[in-house]
């Protein structure tokens, strides 16, 4: 009998389980074979190795510990939320990110969503991939280069250990070598990092050998391996970069952070403290209940030993509790926060300080942020700014201000066409600050005097914050016929994606098409996304079903929840 | 006594003896046993409520306990489990029938536990689960694993184990007793 054979034998059985045969086999097998009677019986030796009896204070000792831990449930809806807003944090901490300004107000629009009254009963918070900011997943996961295997299924359906955190870097086969080595390196500090986090179960490298080149998503690789969050590492298209996003497998559409750096110089110390701050954001988000985290970011924000960008990215953490609500900062906070407003020579902490400052009532800050509006050097910071100022039309000099940096300021040529509002935009959007978000949203969606970008813009997550299924039929028109007439990726993606709200079949024909065909995954993810409302349909769904087999694992998956009906529209 | 707490005594303790001792098998001393028991309790409690009476509440509580072990939660905090020089011999091991027999036994559980200790996790995971009689339907279940996987990783941790236990010095001590 081959070794092989001996060894299926013995695998499959203890050794008292072998029939008289089977242990005949065996003997014989071994006296002519060393290899496998050294193995088995080394192997034997380990088997009747003792074991001590349980210790009877090992309950005792348990329920102790067990006691002085938090209530065991009782947040689960909150804390996709938390995700969001406290990786946005950590994006502020890594500060780098030259799309910072991008990221915070994109996920200013995830906050939203978690608290939009008539959102769908879960807080599920999905960001939508722009071509700006956010790499497309042009693959399913791919771990290495092994041949595809099946993977092993959560069949006993066992709840998932929200501790244990699964860490993908999703490599972008299209990427050069700068772009695969920074990824890399990302890939290697973080987990270095997120390792040393106490109490986080970290799942990486070669535990998903086995998932290699499979064609499952990233949380069905979670959810196969019993793990209740992943974070997947990405590069941006074509840059050296790397964004985190960190998801509740639990949640239909997961909750999500981002992180996006693109930084030619960047350093090891830079990536360090980069690592250093998602794996604290991480442990933070998964051990930490609500209440703990207010009150750390309390501390964080007037920690002057910290650098400024470590100090803001308290800020988001701080508007957990209600993002939309009016905020109820500290005076210390707020006098903080300005301080580094003014202050900072970190750019990026700066608009950070305005972007998360949007929504406090405190009129202490109309000042500094009228002079950032007239003296910041950075369009970005005064962008920011402005935004912040619509909510103190009322006060005088505010809209003059507004008015004048809409005809006026120096920047007024989009760099990213979708959707990033230049400062004179962005003074525009702010100007309509005193009417309500209803009214603002309404009557720019459908003035015609506004370019089409600017009228999305409004509709988008950035601008008001609104369902379009809370408006006439006139808007929904209105978005369809700029999404249609739209060339660029992320604003059709954008006009795709508001559509989800909408149950209006005459819209069904361009998303289908689009679905099946458009060369951009934001759009195909978008327009999949549209069509959540239509999906009884008969040609809706079926075109739906053959998005399931698209080559992106987005795509799929919104196509999944959009079959299910379940999942926000564009964000909100 | 708190929902939770009556749902963990109900659901969790009467497994405890069972996670103990594929804990034990794995750390191969008390204190790290211990531990990872009370870190797989720990997390099992954090989701207690997603528990059912229905569920199989043991296969679930050995996965939790096998990734805390295989990815090395501990390993962050302090690493004797992966302390190749320290004796491990448990002191309450069994009762023995007399020294000599004592004195043989562990210097030959030393080398095993050389040995033992020289396998990558994730082989040693397999191993104590398989040496402490789980099937191998279970171990996958546990692991995760495919089973042609599973097979293959088994088979390399038995012959690495092999390997290292020839590998490992043989004490002057026990010499004499073989020579005996």
């Amino acid at each position: 009998m081959s070794c092989e054979k001996i060894n299926f034998i013995l695998d499959a059985k203890q050794s008292e389980e072998l029939t008289p045969a089977e242990r005949q086999a065996v003997e014989r097998h071994f006296a002519s074979c060393a290899e496998c009677r050294d193995v088995w019986g080394a192997y034997r030796e380990l088997v009747a190795l003792s074991v001590p009896s349980t210790p009877p204070d090992l309950r005792a000792r348990i329920m102790v510990t067990l006691a002085a831990r938090p209530a065991a449930a009782g947040w689960g809806l909150r804390r996709s939320f938390v995700i969001g807003a406290v990786l946005v944090a950590g994006a502020a901490a890594a500060t780098l990110a030259f799309r910072l300004v991008d990221r915070t107000a994109e996920d200013e629009s995830r906050s939203v969503e978690a608290t939009a009254p008539a959102a769908s009963p879960r807080a599920t918070v999905e960001p939508e991939p722009d071509s700006a900011s956010v790499a497309p997943a042009a693959t399913p996961v791919r771990v290495g280069e092994s041949p595809p295997q099946r993977a092993a299924p959560n069949a006993a359906g066992y709840p998932l250990d929200r501790h244990s955190v699964v860490v993908i870097a999703v490599p972008d086969p299209a990427a050069d070598s700068e772009t695969a080595a920074a990824l890399a390196t990302c890939h290697e500090v973080v987990l270095e990092h997120i390792r040393a986090v106490d109490g986080l179960n970290i799942i990486a490298e070669e535990r998903l050998a086995p998932f290699a080149g499979s064609t499952l998503s990233e949380t069905e690789v979670a959810r196969a391996l019993g793990a209740g969050s992943v974070l997947t590492l990405r590069s941006a298209e074509r840059e050296p970069s790397c964004s985190a996003r960190l998801i509740g497998v639990e949640d239909v559409l997961p909750a999500t952070g981002l992180l996006v750096f693109l930084d030619p110089a960047w350093t090891q110390e830079r990536w360090q403290s980069f690592a250093a701050g998602l794996a604290g954001r991480v442990g933070q988000v998964l051990l930490s209940d609500p209440a703990t985290l207010r009150g750390q970011a309390q501390a964080d924000i007037l920690n002057t030993a910290l650098s400024d960008a470590e100090r803001v990215s308290a800020l988001p953490r701080l508007r957990v509790a209600a993002p939309l609500a009016p905020q109820t900062f500290d005076e210390s906070v707020i006098a903080a926060a300005i301080q580094i407003g003014m202050t900072s020579r970190d750019a990026e902490a700066r608009a950070a300080v305005w972007t998360w400052l949007r929504g406090v009532e405190d009129k202490g800050v109309v000042p500094p942020l009228m002079y950032a509006l007239a003296n910041d050097p950075v369009a970005r910071v005064r962008a920011q700014a402005v935004r912040a100022l619509g909510g103190f039309l009322a006060e005088p000099g505010v809209r003059e201000a507004l008015l004048r940096a809409a005809a006026e300021d120096a920047d007024d040529q989009p760099t990213v066409t979708c959707c990033i509002p230049t400062v004179r935009e962005s003074a525009r959007i702010a100007l309509r600050g005193d009417l309500t978000p209803h009214d603002a949203v309404r009557s720019a969606a459908l003035d015609e005097s506004l370019a089409p970008r600017e009228r999305l813009l409004f509709l988008s997550p950035q601008g008001l914050i609104m369902r379009l299924d809370a408006f006439d039929a006139d808007v929904a028109r209105a978005v369809f016929a700029l999404g249609s007439a739209a060339e660029d990726p992320g604003l059709r993606a954008r006009a795709w994606g508001l559509l989800a709200d909408v149950r209006e079949p005459d819209f069904k024909a361009p998303l289908i098409v689009d679905l099946a065909q458009h060369p951009a995954e934001n759009v195909r993810t978008a327009a999949a996304r549209g069509l959540r409302q239509l999906r009884d349909d008969p040609e809706v769904r079926a075109a739906l079903e053959r998005a399931l087999n698209d080559s992106s694992a987005d795509v799929q998956r919104i196509a999944r929840a959009s079959l299910d009906g379940v999942g926000p529209g564009f964000g909100f | 006594m708190s929902d939770a707490v009556r749902r963990f005594n109900a659901l969790i303790e009467p497994h405890l003896h069972a996670l103990f001792r594929a804990a034990y098998r794995l750390a191969r001393n008390r204190a790290d046993a211990e531990d990872l028991v009370q870190e797989a309790c720990m997390r099992a409690y954090g989701c207690i409520f997603q528990l059912t009476d229905a569920e199989p509440v043991a296969g679930w509580l050995l996965r939790v306990l096998h990734n805390v072990f295989v990815d090395g939660v501990r390993h962050a905090r302090r690493s004797p489990i992966v302390n190749a020089g320290s004796t491990l011999i448990d002191a309450s091991a069994s009762p023995e029938p007399n020294p000599e027999d004592v004195a043989c036994r562990t210097q030959r559980e030393e080398q095993l536990h050389g040995a033992w200790l020289k396998l990558e996790r994730g082989h040693r995971a397999l191993l104590a689960l398989r040496a402490e009689g789980y099937s191998l339907t279970e171990i996958a279940m546990i692991t995760g694993l495919e089973m042609d996987v599973l097979n293959a990783r088994l088979y390399r941790a038995r012959q690495s184990f092999a390997r290292h236990l020839k590998e490992e010095p043989v004490s002057p001590r026990l010499r004499m007793e073989i020579a005996k």
